[in-house]
């Protein structure tokens, strides 16, 4: 049996869905499946008589679970879906404990993507999501396959990819690679984009600042000294401590003096951003170390399956660690889901003799409750499930498990207002255990594993070694002498003088640049000029140059006029150059960076679109949750602005004084 | 010193002064000043404080100059990490894009029934990217099927040198 996926995610649809994702988000387009509320209806809380004798194991073999497999390969070389064979896979392998079949679910994904048969795709997808329900990569799929078949249904596969990216929020072999490429990404752009800022705003207010320092400094010094006073400042600490980044974060305060408010808050973001640096570093390392770490592990176990080999790695590190509370509860869920009587007493008693972390409490009172109603025991399991129900508010499993509880208590009132409570909080998954029509711990009682954020937290106290993945390159451009820890208070020191150099500037005594000639446009001159935007030279001669002397003006035109095209063909190659780089000449600083950002964010994302740790459950394609498209999405609209910028010229700012234009 | 002939707006050739001034200083010659500060003092101390300032400018040029000479003769501004500290995380990609292997071993296998001969099969079935059999930075993966089941040994990385046989990745199906 071949693996051929036609085409790859194309890029047209997901402006669609882009825009349809916006849509979506409207509660108007809320819609609830009618068969969902045919099963609640069949949920039997209206008084049939209910079995209240102890749950029993699964009587399922694992080898039932082939069975059904290779029998679904038989039924889909016929031509057909096999949608029988799948539902007794799911729920033969849900009875066994194995709450996420991610090899059989990715294999299932990969036939229907080859499905010509628009309906049976469909239905193979949703067996897929149901063969692992907290896997994300099945709903990514059925949404590209339904976008692929018919672009006009854009509710129904909007619906399918904003399932997927809530699950893949709450899957943590998703979330966690997939934020540390967003993380690295993001840096990455925000770095580039802001040396691109710099060097724009050197060009734009080295001049500047050397001219207001030429006018506070005592007579004597003239403009050549004043310049190289200024080099030698940016300069000098950079040579001394043999650090380029001294040179580059000096220039960016000499420059930021001048600066208006919208170039100052890049400049501000430029050093918050070096501020965070090791706190980046520390979080991305927290976020790679998660692959292959005792957390991942424990991870599995919860939310795959836990096998024979699975249960001794957890006695073993709960020997060697018996103070650590989650390998004791993942031990336990494994105990409870294999069903036997002696196992859930071993998970009451341990949870009855035992203090719990507060992120646990809730969750090992829901399996005291589960494990003490498969012991047949309603009124005890009571107990447990109404303290669980308090902790964890937004899970359905404990108003689940009271719903079965008051049923084998004949209390079929609370047992229906426990299922309401149940379906407001998780209605899909009350859904699907409903279907589960047998009698077992794993079908009839939900068990679930611990949320996404206990697992972060526990990850982060699990002790390590810990890995940079910026000291290095930190330590060449910073220098040998800065270590990475100091850029905290650099970046802070940074923040603090751009930020009181704003209020200076608020007072009108700094120049600015003109937006015609480039030059320093001093605000002494104001007086003059009405504090018009333009400088002196430039108000005299295309202003009220009438009044000029003709030779003068004749020769002021030809100069000032070659600056403005020159500044203006600087701004367009510039751009061409490096994206924003025009803007920032212009002194459009926000669009600029913007401009920037995106369009190296989006290179990254089109180029290496999974990223730094690449999920091992993300085959088939590289444009799971249409990572590549939104990259060239990206730079496609950066580079028509940017063209549209140069083709048609980037105005600069025109502000006279205190803002007036 | 006798300057071009500048062309106009209107064609007209007009002769220009020989000593066209700065810019700005061109509006003060040819209009009335404004009433700004002139700074532009020609007092004896200010000629005293510009020769000063040129002449330590000189000195601190000269003195920064053969400071960086010694300082940096034998160095390079922008050393390249060595290459094993180029990336920190490499142990951890190495063992994501294990996992990410051994699950699309799981995959093909599920479907063809048995493990394919080569990873480079997984990438001709499109289950995994062509980059994926060298990621990260060339790495090498030995592979071999036995059996029911294989063997995967991951690359060789900075803190694990040396790849043993518990390192390796096996799997066999009989077992």
């Amino acid at each position: 049996m071949y693996l051929h996926i036609p085409g790859r995610f194309s890029v047209a649809p997901f402006w669609l869905t882009l825009f349809a994702l916006f849509v979506f988000s409207m509660p108007a387009l809320a819609q609830r499946d009618a068969s969902l509320e045919e099963l609640l209806n069949h949920a039997n809380t209206e008084g049939r008589a209910v079995d209240d004798s102890p749950v029993p194991k699964s009587n399922v073999a694992e080898v039932n679970l082939q069975v059904h497999w290779q029998l679904w390969k038989r039924v889909l070389q016929k031509g057909k879906p096999g949608l029988d064979e799948l539902k007794a896979l799911e729920h033969d392998g849900r009875s066994v404990g194995r709450v996420n079949q991610t090899t059989k679910a990715t294999g299932v994904m990969a036939m229907a993507l080859q499905q010509k048969d628009a309906a049976a795709g469909h239905d193979m997808f949703l067996a897929a999501q149901r063969l692992a329900p907290d896997l994300p990569y099945p709903y990514f799929a059925h949404s590209r396959y339904l976008m692929d078949r018919d672009i006009a249904a854009f509710p129904r596969y909007v619906a399918a990819a904003s399932k997927g990216f809530k699950v893949a929020w709450k899957w943590p072999d998703t979330r966690f690679p997939w934020s540390l490429k967003w993380l690295i990404y993001g840096v990455l752009a925000l770095l580039a984009a802001s040396f691109s800022f710099l060097i724009a705003q050197t060009v734009r207010q080295f001049g500047i600042v050397a001219y207001d320092l030429a006018r506070v400094l005592p007579k004597g010094f003239s403009s050549n000294q004043t310049v190289v006073l200024l080099l030698a400042v940016v300069l000098v600490p950079g040579v001394l401590l043999k650090s380029p980044l001294a040179v580059l974060l000096a220039l960016a305060l000499v420059v930021s003096v001048t600066q208006r408010w919208n170039e100052r808050l890049v400049s501000l973001a430029l050093f918050a951003l070096i501020g965070s640096l090791p706190f980046v570093d520390k979080l991305a390392d927290n976020l790679a170390s998660y692959s292959g770490s005792p957390t991942q592990a424990l991870v599995a176990a919860q939310y795959v399956a836990c096998d024979a080999g699975c249960v001794e790695d957890l006695h073993a590190r709960q020997q060697a660690a018996p103070e650590d509370r989650y390998i004791l509860f993942t031990e336990l869920l494994a105990e409870f889901r294999k069903g036997n009587p002696a196992g859930h007493k071993r998970v009451i008693e341990e949870v009855s003799s035992r203090t719990w972390p507060a992120d646990l409490q809730s969750y090992v009172e829901n399996l005291a409750g589960a494990a003490e109603l498969a012991l047949g025991h309603p009124k005890k399991a009571i107990l447990w499930l109404e303290k669980a129900q308090t902790g964890m508010k937004s899970e359905a499993a404990p108003a689940f498990n009271l719903m079965r509880a008051h049923q084998m208590d004949d209390d079929f009132d609370a047992a229906s207002a426990s299922l309401s409570a149940a379906t407001a909080r998780n209605l899909e998954q009350v859904a699907q255990f409903l279907t589960y029509e047998r009698r077992d711990v794993n079908s009839f009682l939900m068990a679930p594993g611990l949320p996404v954020s206990t697992f972060w937290n526990y990850h982060l106290s699990t002790p390590r070694e810990q890995r940079s993945v910026i000291l290095p390159y930190w330590k060449v451009l910073a220098g040998k002498d800065i270590a990475l820890e100091l850029a905290t208070p650099i970046g802070l020191i940074g923040f603090i003088f751009v930020l009181l150099g704003g209020f200076v500037r608020l007072r009108a005594r700094m120049s600015t640049p003109c937006p015609r000639c480039g030059l320093a446009r001093d605000p002494r001159d104001d007086k003059t000029t009405g504090a018009h935007h333009l400088c002196l030279p430039c108000y005299r001669t295309f202003v009220t140059g009438a009044g000029m002397d003709y030779q003068a003006r004749v020769y002021n035109e030809r100069v000032l006029g070659g600056r403005l095209r020159f500044q203006s063909g600087l701004r367009r190659i510039s751009s061409l150059v490096a994206p924003g780089t025009g803007h920032h000449l212009a002194g459009r600083s926000l669009s600029g960076f913007a401009i920037g950002v995106s369009f190296v964010l989006g290179l990254l994302l089109a180029l290496f679109p999974l990223g730094l740790i690449r999920p091992a459950s993300e085959l088939l394609s590289d444009n799971w949750g249409g990572t590549s498209s939104v990259g060239w999405m990206m730079v496609t609209l950066t580079c028509a602005i940017v063209l549209g910028a140069v083709v048609r010229g980037i105005d600069p700012v025109q502000v006279g004084t205190g803002g007036r234009k | 010193m006798s300057r071009k002939k500048l062309p106009t707006p209107i064609s007209m050739p007009i002769e220009m002064p020989d000593d066209l001034p700065i810019i700005r200083d061109n509006s003060e010659l040819l209009f009335t000043p404004d009433e700004v500060a002139n700074k532009s003092s020609k007092g004896v101390g200010a000629v005293v404080v510009h020769h000063v300032v040129t002449f330590l400018q000189i000195l601190m040029v000269l003195a920064l100059g053969a400071w960086s000479y010694v300082t940096y003769k034998n160095t390079d501004l922008f050393v390249a990490p060595e290459p094993g500290q180029r990336n920190a995380l490499e142990p951890y990609l190495v063992d994501a894009q294990m996992q990410r292997l051994d699950q699309a071993l799981r995959v093909y296998e599920s479907l063809n029934e048995k493990f394919p001969v080569t990873l480079d099969v997984l990438v001709e079935e499109g289950l995994l990217e062509p980059s994926d059999l060298d990621y990260p930075a060339s790495s090498i993966y030995r592979y071999q099927r036995f059996g029911e089941g294989f063997k995967l040994e991951g690359p060789r990385t900075q803190t694990n040198p040396s790849v043993s046989q518990e390192d390796a990745l096996i799997f066999d199906e009989q077992q």
